[in-house]
């Protein structure tokens, strides 16, 4: 059985919180449309993974196996917007070498830069 | 993002109502845009609860049912009976769209042949080989103009000096209010769904308020468009609650749901779909 990205970032939000989670903070923390909220708190139901009573859900038995056994929680997510483009990458300088300073930086009482 | 008291009343509307996920920010606008206070608030929620929402598998389940009751009844024949749309223009419509979708389920039914016409209009020359008339269409409001159609061929059957023939009407969903008047006229009516008036069958003493609540939202929108008065109530008056997946809103369903413009004729975010062509 596999989970969609949304699914199972609920499952381990689920997964991580004390004892059961308020269905506004999952939604809010998640920043879902209500409409992805939705259908993926009825997958997950529907799957037996997370149980709802009262406007909060908990995660069932059946939830907490899948989620440890696919390891779901430990996946770091894909944040692609911190990866920095090919382009602008080049050769780490070593902390001895040698480097034109740039002028607009340096502090301007040190170097008496007026 | 919506904020917690709006997604509160969502969650719980939801669960009776799943096709209104889709439609939160418009459900929001209605609530918390154009209603003025919390008992005209209520009153949409009750009003969204008891809506009759079709999905694509209920409707073919239902044009299913219709076509086996057809195909069953002792009288017709595929060589006696004439199935009809209840269009009489050249416009596309919801009778026509059932019409062709139940062209397989006859041969299911191993109807090879049945004659499906696709306008009223067309129906008198195929007399005297065929006896049995039998109407469907998609949602019948406040049953007039069925009767309109009905009455139009009557006259037409009766200039050609025929008298014996049989009608029915064959619905997917019926009004209450229609249903009475076409029964009353002793013309047969079968629907799959018979809907309630969403206010005044489920309201009695402060049946009075709720109306005025309604017009009072009703008198955001605009009263009239391209010479088509807005049907306050559902036109007729039949205040229906239904909605077919992907379908185009009868007008008989209370018009604060799908009417596109306000009384300035700015355009306004609507839970329903209505072509205003059809307005």
């Amino acid at each position: 059985m596999k989970l969609s990205i949304i699914e199972a970032r609920i499952l381990s939000l689920v997964y991580k919180s004390s004892h059961s989670l308020g269905a506004f903070t999952v939604y809010r923390r998640l920043r879902l449309t209500y409409k992805d909220f939705y259908n993926s708190i009825n997958s997950l139901i529907e799957k037996g993974f997370i149980e709802e009573t009262n406007e909060r859900f908990q995660i069932t038995q059946l939830g907490k196996e899948f989620l440890i056994k696919k390891k779901y929680y430990l996946k770091k997510e894909n944040k692609i917007w911190r990866q920095v483009p090919n382009d602008f990458i080049q050769n780490s300088i070593s902390t001895t070498d040698l480097y034109v300073p740039k002028i607009a930086l340096l502090d301007s009482r040190q170097f008496k830069k007026d | 993002m919506l904020n917690k008291e709006i997604f509160k009343i969502l969650f719980h509307l939801v669960k009776m109502q799943p096709w209104l996920a889709e439609k939160s920010q418009e459900v929001e606008h209605l609530l918390f845009n154009e209603c003025e206070s919390n008992n005209e608030k209520n009153l949409i929620l009750k009003l969204l609860n008891r809506f009759k929402y079709i999905t694509n598998e209920h409707f073919v389940k239902d044009l299913n049912q219709i076509v086996e009751k057809i195909t069953s009844e002792a009288k017709y024949e595929v060589d006696n009976t004439i199935i009809a749309a209840t269009t009489i223009d050249s416009s596309a419509d919801s009778a026509q769209y059932v019409l062709y979708a139940m062209k397989p389920i006859f041969q299911k039914y191993d109807w090879d042949t049945p004659k499906l016409i696709n306008n009223t209009n067309r129906i008198v020359r195929e007399f005297p080989s065929y006896s049995n008339v039998v109407f469907v269409d998609e949602f019948i409001g406040s049953g007039k103009t069925m009767l309109g159609r009905i009455s139009k061929l009557k006259r037409d059957l009766k200039d050609k000096d025929i008298s014996e023939y049989s009608l029915r009407i064959y619905a997917i969903a019926a009004c209450k209010t229609g249903a009475q008047l076409l029964e009353q006229e002793g013309i047969e009516l079968f629907s799959s769904i018979t809907l309630a008036k969403g206010i005044s069958d489920y309201y009695i003493e402060d049946k009075e308020e709720k109306i005025d609540f309604m017009r009072r939202l009703e008198s955001l929108l605009l009263p009239e468009f391209e010479g088509r008065p807005m049907p306050s109530m559902g036109f007729g008056k039949v205040e229906a609650l239904y909605v077919r997946e992907n379908g185009n809103t009868p007008n008989s369903v209370f018009p604060i749901f799908w009417w596109r413009y306000y009384a300035n004729r700015t355009k306004r975010p609507t839970i329903l779909l209505r072509s205003m062509g059809d307005a």
